[in-house]
């Protein structure tokens, strides 16, 4: 076994770790290696039996009597680490260096000897490995100094050749520079010294390591390397520097901006080797995470066309950082996006899933700019669905990811997976967060043509084992019914067949759903109601209670013993959840307007339980609502209780349009991930932008025959939902109207004054309107009496339509 | 970009962590362990955690958690397909990629994570290139450098990390010039109760051990290329080459490497190999149940179906089985309720079976669930899909390699419903 196995091992177990080897311990057990070399004393156990120890034999002669010296001499320093390990090291130089080791513990920085090597390193490599072994023989009771303290010593071993003791020095620099800055210091020249080196692979590895200590001081002295590297004729060296300016940049913005290196990583751009180019782009886009002005990287034709060569060649990381970054790319034209898309399109066949969905979310993007009847349109939709379908034959992490993305894809574009619809079928040992979501997508894409297919999956799952996946699959038919009108009725028989079952969590789910089929077609499936009573009591969660009431109140009529019924749920009536509580209230209120002479008891019974022995407000109110609707005004009260219900549709649950759109502009990141945009979650982006899909500027003239919309809540609650940076103020000149007849103007074109007022003697008319595109634009117009002049305060997500909006107004209104 | 990495075992520990960039408290983790707990399997933890601060992304492999810890915007599959080829790499290294493994060679594990991340943008994640950086540990390097000191890491630049084919080392000599190609095919099909086919596809893939001196060039044509229709290649295949002609043509990497996957959808027609006939039924009222499995080969196009292996997961109130199988052997563990049946070959002249009874627990009622069935099984010398290579050729060498290709049909997610 390898000494060094044994050791690590044996610090596992013992004490003096945690229990677990982290970088720190790592680097603790190299430096004790090459550093603390006491074969013969454990450092701390005292010099006493230094000199007594029979082991001295093995070691290089020194003099019995200056070892006995040292010891005198040395015993107050005792617990000084640096001491010991001086002190240790004399046992294996000769008599010559033991002075100059001894001069050098006052000058830790400077301990060389006459030939320029430092002391540690004078030790061929073989004679360490020997060193390591005996120690190893040693440890058992070793204990070791403060790692922190060995600091000059380590940094004395940086000169070495040996590039693993090298690398190692470097990794314990990384560790513990922080904790010792002064110390830290005596680092630099070295760290610029091997800046110079003639072997490519210690200059990166010098400025990688310098990019990584977050000392103020040393920072300073990194810039004259690192614009060297940055020049270096290496790509290499050069592509690691690139990294290294996004290093410190993340120390010390400011330095990075005054010493010009964001300049020179947008000249890396042009590099000739893809790799510099690909790491130019990652380090750009990550300063541009925190950065005030996020637009970097300037995205113009040359650029994307370096871009777009460079990724070709690079590797598939640093694909993923140029298609990421082309995504952020707004194409003047539908020709130049096309030939982006054809650039981009071979990487759909690459190996790195992360490639593929980084490649798809820049077609998706495009797509938007293509128009929609030419035939390459229709081949690259084509093209999009195989490499989505293999993303699904991932590992189970993969296919979440790949399933949260396509779930945004197909509410966008449905066509394009809407033959696929088999690779969402659920296999029994997936993991349950791919189940969840494959159930998710198989909804969104049934339809007629396969809603056959669909059910009897549906159905299959609904026997499953997993409670949260079975009563998913239920309600899942439930949605497939208000989405398939054609299926409903296979639907419900399918869940009556599912009743059947009697499973209890099945049942209950079950009938929430057919609560929402009946909203969606009244007056329909009625003749299962008797089947639904017949679970009444095994009905024990307040969803399914407060479902099965509702359906009992609704269909009072029809429902010979509904009294009864209802009266059954009564008696434990504090006991229920508010919501169980409310539906009852409703429900026999319900049951009285359609059948007032046998139950006015019952109606007593529940209102004065409702106002009198309940201390919720809601259930209160509702209770004195109803009971003063009642005693006042009967027809009244059948006109609001037994009103008409509006129809639910399966829009509910699709994502609003500007979101979504937003959304694709993040396909692969975590805002797909967790469908929200990333300013809602991502912390400290103050340099995030929202991103917009790019919009076809021709069509803007037909886009805004637009919808009435917006009620004053929703268009409050929209204008301060989106941030203040999108408000455009536009002028409207020489237009001599009022504000009615503005209003009256707007009207007739479809833009609807949601409200008015009058602020200061000026007339504020607040308008909204949405394209037929889904971009919601909310408009604040000022008029002040006399003046001709009007102020046009336009908000929107996708600014870059204000403009046009604002055109639209001007013409509308001076016509 | 990656901040941190921890490697948490099954039972919660976590026994290694790398930082990339500051440190991150291994508190960190805390969350990750909430929704472990939740979670009522192993690998039911969702990939992507948020907490306050950071976001975790795990994978799970070879029952080892690695949790990677991101603070901004990252393109989660990044980080997710950056964890597996750390994950291949150890594998690559030590063999194994388990606790013991890594914790054995905890030095080269942190040597290796240095060069794989530098301030959480990959660097070299390429074998070829790691193995040149860092050589991987075997009994007599371990031996030697102990003897001699020297140590395993590479003192000079690889070559491969810049030029155009960053995945081939210079230099490359061999005595035996060979090149060998699998064709492995992996079929997942879920077949319904009553034995027609829900959905089928094959996922197949070319792995590669190629070992040629020189910089060799090869091509690879297909009978029938046209079946590959949604593929993915390895970086060193040009795609025009294949756009236009359907040919690979490719300057191959050096040892082991997967040249090519590819998919057929389940709209072309699968084949499925094997049929199974079963009758797993409990009665009403009673403490019994039957269980009744057949299997028979189906389109095999006169290939015998080896290595088969049927499992599945009985309901949970099962107690014990009692069953006879008519060839091979069969287990049942009590306490996962797995029933699994070592069938090997089918001979079809005498079809394999497992027939007997289940004893569920008394009193209990009839189980709701219907255990599915899982079939794993292997067809040598065949694709199913039906690709053929067509030939192989070298140019830019002047030796006359020798040239091997296999065929391989396995079932992947092959399903069975009851």
């Amino acid at each position: 076994m390898d000494f060094r196995e044994e050791q690590i091992a044996r610090l596992l177990n013992s004490n003096i770790v945690r229990g677990t080897a982290s970088d720190e311990q790592w680097v603790q057990l190299i430096t004790d290696y090459f550093l603390t070399a006491p074969v013969e004393v454990s450092p701390l156990s005292g010099s006493d039996s230094e000199s007594d120890s029979p082991d001295t034999d093995s070691s290089p002669q020194t003099t019995d009597a200056e070892e006995d010296e040292d010891t005198t001499e040395e015993q107050p320093l005792l617990n000084d680490p640096v001491a010991e390990t001086l002190q240790s090291v004399r046992h294996y130089v000769s008599e010559d260096s033991a002075q100059e080791i001894e001069r050098a513990r006052d000058y830790r920085c400077s301990c060389t000897f006459n030939d320029g090597v430092p002391c540690y390193t004078r030790y061929t490599p073989a004679e360490m490995v020997k060193r390591r072994d005996q120690m190893n023989e040693m440890t058992n009771e070793a204990s070791f100094p403060a790692v922190s303290s060995l600091f000059p010593d380590v940094v004395n071993c940086m000169q070495t050749d040996n590039l693993e003791l090298k690398k190692l020095v470097y990794l314990y620099l990384m560790n513990y520079a922080k904790s010792q800055p002064d110390m830290a210091i005596m680092a630099v020249n070295s760290f610029v010294k091997d800046c110079e080196d003639p072997n490519p692979l210690i200059r990166a590895l010098a400025v990688r390591t310098m990019g990584c200590i977050r000392v103020d001081k040393i920072t300073e002295y990194l810039c004259e390397p690192l614009r060297k590297c940055l020049k270096d004729e290496d790509p290499y060296v050069r592509k690691t520097a690139a990294v290294c300016v996004a290093k410190l940049h993340d120390i010390n913005a400011q330095m990075v901006e005054d010493q010009g290196f964001l300049d020179s990583l947008r000249d890396l751009i042009a590099d000739s080797n893809p790799m510099v180019v690909a790491n130019a782009v990652a380090a750009l886009s990550e300063i541009s995470e925190s950065h005030p002005n996020s637009n970097l990287l300037d995205l113009n034709p040359q650029n994307i066309n370096k871009l777009l060569t460079a990724l070709n060649e690079c590797t598939e990381w640093g694909q993923i950082f140029i298609l990421d970054c082309l995504s952020n790319y707004n194409p003047k034209d539908e020709r130049e996006a096309q030939s982006i898309c054809e650039r981009v399109t071979p990487r759909l066949s690459h190996a790195n899933s992360a490639v593929v969905l980084s490649a798809v979310k820049v077609l998706m993007k495009f797509l938007e700019l293509l128009p929609k009847d030419s035939d390459y349109y229709n081949t690259l939709l084509k093209k999009l669905s195989p490499p989505l379908v293999t993303l699904l034959s991932g590992e189970p992490e993969v296919q979440y990811v790949a399933l949260r993305n396509i779930n945004l894809i197909v509410q966008k574009r449905p066509e394009i997976l809407k033959q696929e619809i088999k690779v969402f079928f659920v296999k029994y040992n997936d993991p349950i967060y791919v189940k969840l979501e494959k159930l998710d997508i198989m909804i969104r894409l049934a339809s007629q043509a396969n809603i056959a297919q669909v059910l009897a999956e549906l159905k299959e799952y609904a026997t499953e084992v997993d409670v949260d996946f079975v009563r998913k699959a239920v309600r899942a038919i439930g949605r497939c019914a208000i989405k398939v009108e054609q299926s409903a009725e296979r639907c419900v028989s399918t869940l009556l067949d599912l009743i059947q079952t009697k499973v209890n969590y099945v049942v209950q789910e079950a009938i929430v759903v057919i609560r929402d089929i009946f909203r969606k077609y009244p007056n329909k499936y009625e003749s299962i109601i008797a089947t639904l009573c017949e679970n009444l009591d095994s009905l024990d969660e307040p969803d399914a209670r407060a479902a099965m009431i509702w359906i009992v109140g609704e269909y009072a009529e029809r429902i010979d013993n509904a009294d009864e019924l209802l009266e059954s749920f009564l008696e434990g009536f504090h006991d229920e959840s508010t919501q169980v509580q409310l539906t009852l209230l409703t429900a026999i209120v319900k049951l009285f307007l359609k059948k007032p002479s046998e139950t006015q008891e019952l109606v007593q019974q529940v209102l004065s339980l409702a106002t009198q022995d309940s201390d919720n407000p809601d259930l209160r109110d509702r209770g004195y609502i109803y009971w003063r609707l009642l005693s006042t005004d009967p027809v009244t009260a059948k006109e609001v209780v037994l009103s008409e219900k509006p129809l639910i549709s399966e829009e509910t649950d699709l994502i609003e349009p500007t979101l979504l759109d937003e959304l694709i502009c993040h396909i692969g990141s975590l805002a797909s991930v967790y469908h929200k945009p990333p300013s809602a979650f991502v912390e400290g982006s103050h340099g995030v932008h929202r991103k917009h899909l790019p919009v076809q500027n021709s069509s803007y003239d037909k886009k805004c025959r637009c919808r009435p919309s917006s009620e004053r809540q929703v268009f409050l609650a929209t204008w301060k939902d989106i941030p203040n940076e999108n408000e455009l103020q536009y002028q409207i000149k020489e237009c001599h109207l009022n504000a009615d007849s503005v209003s009256g103007k707007l009207q007739n074109n479809n833009i609807f004054t949601i409200a008015k007022r009058n602020v200061e003697g000026q007339d504020m008319l607040y308008q909204s309107l949405k394209l037929t595109n889904g971009i919601w634009i909310l408009a604040e117009l000022r008029i002040q009496p006399g003046n001709p002049n009007y102020t046009l305060s336009l908000k929107c997500r996708a600014p870059e339509v204000s403009q046009y909006v604002y055109l639209t107004y001007d013409s509308v209104l001076k016509s | 970009m990656i901040h941190s990495l921890f490697l948490i075992n099954s039972s919660g520990d976590i026994f290694l962590e790398k930082h990339w960039k500051s440190v991150v408290s291994r508190s960190v983790c805390d969350y990750f362990f909430e929704a472990q707990e939740r979670a009522t399997e192993p690998e039911n933890v969702p990939p992507v955690i948020p907490t306050p601060h950071h976001y975790l992304i795990s994978v799970l492999r070879h029952r080892i958690y690695f949790v990677a810890v991101i603070q901004s915007e990252v393109p989660p599959l990044f980080v997710i397909e950056f964890l597996h080829r750390v994950v291949d790499t150890f594998q690559d290294y030590f063999g194994v990629c388990t606790e013991a493994a890594i914790k054995d060679n905890v030095v080269v594990v942190y040597e290796l994570l240095e060069e794989m991340l530098d301030n959480g943008f990959p660097l070299a994640t390429e074998s070829n290139i790691l193995k040149e950086l860092i050589k991987p540990p075997t009994i007599l390097r371990t031996m030697v450098n102990t003897i001699t000191g020297s140590t395993n890491v590479g003192e000079q630049l690889p070559t491969g990390q810049l030029s155009v084919v960053p995945w081939r080392r210079t230099g490359v000599k061999y005595t035996n010039n060979e090149a060998y190609f699998d064709v492995v095919e992996e079929i997942d099909a879920i077949i319904d109760k009553s034995g027609s086919t829900i959905t089928a596809e094959i996922q197949g893939v070319i792995d590669a051990c190629v070992k040629l001196t020189g910089m060799p060039d090869l091509t690879l044509s297909f009978m029938n290329p046209r079946l590959l229709d949604d593929v993915s290649f390895h970086p060193c295949v040009r795609f025009k080459r294949w756009e236009a002609e359907r040919i690979l043509s490719f300057i191959p990497p050096d040892g082991n490497f997967r040249l090519l996957s590819y998919h057929v959808s389940s709209q072309n027609l699968v084949a499925i190999p094997v049929y199974v006939k079963h009758n797993i039924s409990f009665r009403e009222g009673s403490s019994q149940g039957r269980f009744d499995l057949t299997l028979g080969p189906k389109q095999t196009m006169g290939k015998s179906v080896e290595a088969v292996l049927v499992t599945s997961q009985l309901p949970r109130g099962v107690l014990t089985a009692n069953l006879n199988p008519s060839q091979g052997t069969y287990t049942f563990d009590p306490v996962t309720k797995m029933l699994s049946w070592d069938v090997g070959k089918i001979n079809p002249q005498k079809l394999p079976s497992l027939k007997g009874t289940m004893s569920l627990q008394a009193g209990a009622s009839k189980p709701d669930e219907n255990p599915t069935i899982n079939i794993q099984l292997k067809i040598q010398q065949m694709a199913i899909s039906g690709l053929k290579v067509n030939r192989l050729d070298m140019y830019g060498e002047k030796y006359k390699p020798f040239k091997g290709i296999k065929y391989m049909t396995k079932a992947g997610k092959f399903q069975v419903r009851t």
